[in-house]
């Protein structure tokens, strides 16, 4: 048994601290469960007995894709639970390995911070080599944020910092946050350069979707705005065109190869990666400066999701194989994961206009009647609509006259030739959207529109009837809302947009410095183990992805695989 | 039948064509007997192109097979042994999806195959090229699956 962990570096911020004494990692389940067992011996208790996780496969026939016997599993932090997602990978002995590649860096994972951090450390002068085990580069959503610091008042830039921070609920690294703000205006502005040279059609978007951030606390602020669209064109698409790009810089890219383990020097350094190739041999590739890991979030794998956030059980995936890869990779070879109660990204863009999801139009859950007060932005929606019964379903209802019942309200109206878009019913050419999520309706009747929109009759015509009651009456008595964010649903026709919520991401991981590097539960630094996008923490904290700054998902995996690929090449 | 199921028979002939398999060994059928309707002809000795002679467009027999039988049965009738397909993995592991390909042949051959099925071409999406993984959807051992409509729900089709 290893000795308990010694004091951590004062230096670091509480954030890092808590996560690095309550995350899950080797060491720290090493270090518990040794003074565990010496406060047992004294007391006389007997041990407890490891609790599994997830259940066992029923005796007698063993479930594909079970770990073979004598497998060693990852321990919950308190280490009483075996964590059976979280697999130790298997040691690959070195006659199975069929090739070897030596680089300076090696990227795992060819995403939006991926692809990011193997171009710039390409630019930087290193010899890089990418492995993704999808045939191409994969990654999500239209719109990447940075600052422009140049018309950015630094007094805005840190009040920006601090709600960003306050809508994490305080549990942000702050230096993470100052280093998204002070950096990802040039990295922004690096990756539309470079995607526009690898074919993409991709827009600097500037203040167009900032309208409420252009002044923090009066402070003037100004905005870089990648956008890859319009849709169906997203940023996986762009992707792909920056790593055509940087495939012509001189990146060479191994589509089809899965990162199975990490390779680690006698003393822990992590010095390279063995993949799996098409068939099925194990090709290895060293790094003499450093790997990336950049393979996203987990929220493909049930059992891994269930356990770090309860919340997404009977909720929708927008992704796919995103199973956490990158995760066991990291733990094995000594890395911490942030506690349990990850932060979460649930939206629905797509049923209807991306524009008016904010709006308070009144809302009715599945059973056609109010949930919570429709003042609740989209992205919180989801913590009401947890249940199995509800799965993330909701509808917004106006009427004919929403053009001006709603004129003041934030957001941007989109009057009813275009709500025609997002309309599954209506037959035509649509522009602009991802056809098979849309799901708006129009009806003459509330009963009729109840139907398309799946919900019961009775139950909407009566609470509607009792809307407009409330509203007429200047007094929402049942959820509080102000007076002139009420728009009553009397005159034909009626429109409903059916948004369900899904996992767009989970933005919690590993536990890094700034500069990327995984910290083991001592504090110190892995040697040659860097995390970026998704897979690293330290950037959010609180319950949801704050909606506070549109693309700051993306802008963030810009900027820190931009920076980070640069580190690691002047290594 | 739902509204797309007339593309079912093409893709089980298309599936039928490219397991003209040569197998040696007895294929095994014994955990996944062939449960028959009441009144069905003996299949004794028959293969899975003997099924088709009744079973396909026109031939007053169910159309398809889809759904009734398992593929594990599918590749039985055609011959293929259980070790065919679980030698590298082992009898209980999951078989990987180069094995399927080395015998169904290349995902693009596949996905220009399928270039008609309606509502979308279930082997070309820009999730994954013409990669997706076959046991995603195609099961042998239990029914197949349309993972389209876990994200997609009017993208219907039956999967064989």
């Amino acid at each position: 048994m290893s000795k308990p962990l010694p004091p951590l570096d004062p230096e670091l911020d509480p954030s890092t601290r808590q996560a690095l004494q309550n995350g899950l990692s080797r060491r720290s389940f090493l270090a518990t469960t040794a003074a565990g067992a010496a406060g047992a011996a004294v007391l006389g208790m007997t041990s407890v007995p490891a609790l599994a996780a997830v259940p066992e496969a029923p005796k007698g026939r063993k479930a594909p894709g079970t770990p073979a016997p004598g497998t060693e599993f990852a321990h919950s932090s308190d280490g009483g639970a075996t964590l059976q997602f979280m697999p130790k990978p298997k040691a690959i002995p070195e006659k199975a390995i069929v090739a070897t590649h030596t680089c300076d860096v090696v990227v795992v994972g060819a995403g939006a911070s991926g692809v990011c951090a193997a171009l710039s450390a390409q630019e930087a002068g290193a010899k890089v080599i990418v492995l993704q085990k999808a045939p191409f580069a994969v990654s999500q959503g239209n719109t990447g944020t940075g600052l422009d610091l140049d018309g950015c008042d630094k007094a805005g830039v840190e009040a920006l910092v601090a709600r960003i921070i306050g809508d994490n609920n305080h549990r942000s690294n702050p230096k993470l946050v100052r280093q998204w703000a002070y950096n990802s205006g040039q990295a922004v502005k690096w990756v539309i350069d470079r995607a526009k040279k690898g074919g993409s059609p991709v827009i600097d978007q500037g203040n167009l979707q900032h309208g409420p951030n252009l002044k923090v606390n009066g402070y003037k602020m100004n905005y870089i705005t990648s956008f890859f669209g319009p849709k169906p064109y997203t940023t996986g698409d762009g992707m792909r065109h920056l790593a055509a790009y940087a495939e012509k810089q001189g990146v060479k890219f191994f589509y089809r190869h899965p990162a199975m383990s990490l390779v680690q020097s006698p003393a822990g350094a992590v010095i390279g990666v063995i993949a799996q190739d098409p068939q099925g041999k194990y090709v290895r590739f060293m790094a003499k400066k450093g790997v990336i890991l950049a393979t996203g979030d987990y929220q493909s794998n049930k059992a891994m999701s269930d356990y770090f956030l309860p919340d997404l059980r009977n909720l929708g995936r927008k992704q796919m194989d995103r199973d956490g890869d990158g995760f066991v990779l990291a733990y094995w070879a000594g890395g911490v994961i942030e506690p349990i109660g990850h932060t979460k990204m649930l939206h629905d863009f797509d049923a209807g206009p991306a524009t008016m999801c904010d709006m308070p139009f009144l809302a009715v859950d599945r059973k056609g009647k109010r949930f919570v007060s429709e003042c609740v932005d989209m992205s919180l929606l989801n913590n009401y609509l947890k249940s199995e019964e509800d799965a993330g379903h909701y509808c917004q209802i106006f009427d004919a006259d929403y053009m001006t019942r709603a004129a003041k309200w934030p957001g941007r109206l989109v009057p009813p030739e275009g709500l025609k878009n997002y309309m599954p019913g209506v037959p035509g050419p649509k522009k602009g959207v991802l056809e098979p999520f849309i799901n708006t309706h129009v009806a003459d009747t509330l009963e009729e529109l109840a139907r398309k929109l799946e919900i019961d009759p009775a139950n909407l015509v009566a609470t509607v009837k009792r809307y407009n009651e409330l509203a007429a009456a200047g007094r929402d008595e049942d959820f509080g809302n102000p007076a002139e964010k009420m728009a009553p649903v009397l005159k034909a026709p009626f429109y409903g947009i059916h948004r369900t919520v899904r996992v767009s991401a989970i933005t919690s991981g590993m536990v890094v410095n700034e500069n990327h590097n995984a910290l083991a539960a001592d504090g110190k630094p892995i040697k040659g183990l860097y995390v970026v996008g998704n897979l690293s923490g330290g950037f959010y904290g609180g319950i949801d992805y704050p909606l506070t700054v549109p693309g700051l998902s993306l802008g963030r995996c810009y900027t820190i695989g931009y920076l980070t690929g640069k580190h690691v090449a002047s290594l | 039948m739902n509204r797309f199921g007339r593309f079912i028979p093409t893709l089980l002939a298309a599936a039928a064509l490219v397991l003209g398999v040569q197998a040696s060994a007895k294929p095994a059928v014994k955990a996944d007997a062939i449960k028959l309707p009441a009144g069905h002809v003996s299949i004794q000795g028959k293969d899975f192109k003997a099924c088709r002679t009744c079973h396909g467009a026109g031939q007053g027999k169910p159309a398809t097979l889809a759904g009734r039988i398992k593929g594990v049965q599918i590749h039985a009738l055609s011959g293929v042994t259980c070790a065919q397909c679980h030698d590298q993995a082992g009898p209980k592991g999951q078989v990987p999806m180069r094995t399927c390909v080395g015998c169904h042949g290349p995902t693009e051959e596949l996905a220009a195959a399928t270039a008609k099925v309606q509502p979308r071409n279930p082997h070309q999406s820009r999730h994954y090229g013409t990669d997706a993984d076959c046991n995603k959807c195609h099961h042998m051992h239990k029914a197949s699956e349309n993972d389209c409509t876990a994200c997609h729900p009017r993208f219907v089709f039956q999967t064989p």
